[in-house]
């Protein structure tokens, strides 16, 4: 089968592919569901060869999980997800006090330009800030669909609530996310 | 329609979009760890799954009889059996001769007879 011939292929049925020894359905696995889950690990560790490690290690084990796969019980995202943010749980309870970094990380991306760099920065902080402010399920649902991009019936099964409840949160907590960024652009004197 | 309110309220997406681009792709090198993961994962199941290929008539067979040992004994006494059959020793003649045809003699033995060898 072709390699584009895969992209309208489920992550499960692609799951299933390869416990059947289907090696180009790991690869597309692999550009599927690294991207996302890496940037999961990156935000929680704030260091690139920790989360590497992360992913490296929940993609393992989905490799490993393959065969034994109940197709209709889970979704490969949402068990991911859960299976990243375990292994970043335990990563940053054997980090010794001294070693926890600063939540906003350095940008790695050069080709951008110093004044958007600082832009970019300056927005990303000012949102890490103003969501460490919301309860904890309207920053966790806001966090998933807009930074993460899961889709809400993604998010409803990672938080286990309905659709409707994800919605909820992810609207009470975009209101109150520009009510906290109105306010620091004026402190701040900046716009957007 | 915009109002003066909503001209003072941030726009949100570039906020998201700052905080995507805050975190780096991953390397290839580790789409390279994760696809050799795979591929050595699946090597693993492949060896028992090349098992069955072993388990055909010829491996049920050699485990009903004994295995190579007892087949290769099997195999010497059908030779034998075929040499017997082509060549019969001269023993062999009489006493087949003697059991068909009857003419032999037929003598019956009896080794303990007068307490030759009873103590």
């Amino acid at each position: 089968m072709p390699f584009d011939a895969y992209n309208d292929v489920p992550d499960e049925a692609l799951l299933a592919l390869f416990a059947n020894g289907d090696r180009v359905a790991a690869k597309v696995l692999t550009l599927r569901m690294t991207p996302r889950v890496f940037r999961q690990a990156y935000r929680v560790l704030s260091d690139r060869a920790e989360a590497e490690d992360v992913v490296q290690d929940a993609m393992l084990r989905l490799w490993k999980t393959a065969p034994d796969w109940r197709q209709g019980e889970a979704k490969v995202t949402t068990w991911l997800y859960q299976v990243v943010a375990n292994l970043c749980t335990d990563r940053l309870r054997r980090r010794k006090p001294n070693d926890a970094l600063d939540d906003v990380s350095e940008p790695e991306d050069g080709a951008a330009s110093v004044e958007t760099s600082i832009q970019n920065r300056s927005r990303s902080a000012a949102l890490g800030a103003a969501l460490k402010q919301l309860p904890e399920r309207q920053k966790t649902a806001v966090t998933l669909r807009h930074i993460d991009e899961y889709s809400n019936p993604e998010i409803a099964e990672i938080m286990g609530v309905g659709v409707e409840a994800v919605e909820s949160l992810i609207a009470r907590g975009k209101r109150a996310l520009k009510g906290l960024l109105a306010n620091r652009k004026e402190e701040l004197g900046y716009d957007d | 329609m915009t109002t003066e309110k909503d001209d003072k309220m941030p726009d949100l997406e570039a906020y998201f979009e700052a905080a995507r681009d805050a975190v780096p792709d991953p390397s290839d090198a580790l789409m390279a760890r994760i696809m050799a993961d795979a591929v050595a994962v699946a090597d693993g199941w492949a060896e028992p799954a090349e098992a069955p290929a072993r388990n055909g008539f010829l491996r049920g067979f050699l485990d009903a009889v004994g295995g190579w040992p007892a087949v290769s004994g099997m195999v010497t006494a059908g030779f034998v059996g075929l040499f017997v059959g082509i060549s019969p020793p001269a023993l062999v003649s009489e006493l087949t001769d003697s059991i068909l045809y009857g003419t032999s003699d037929a003598y019956l033995v009896d080794p303990g007879d007068g307490f030759g060898f009873a103590f």
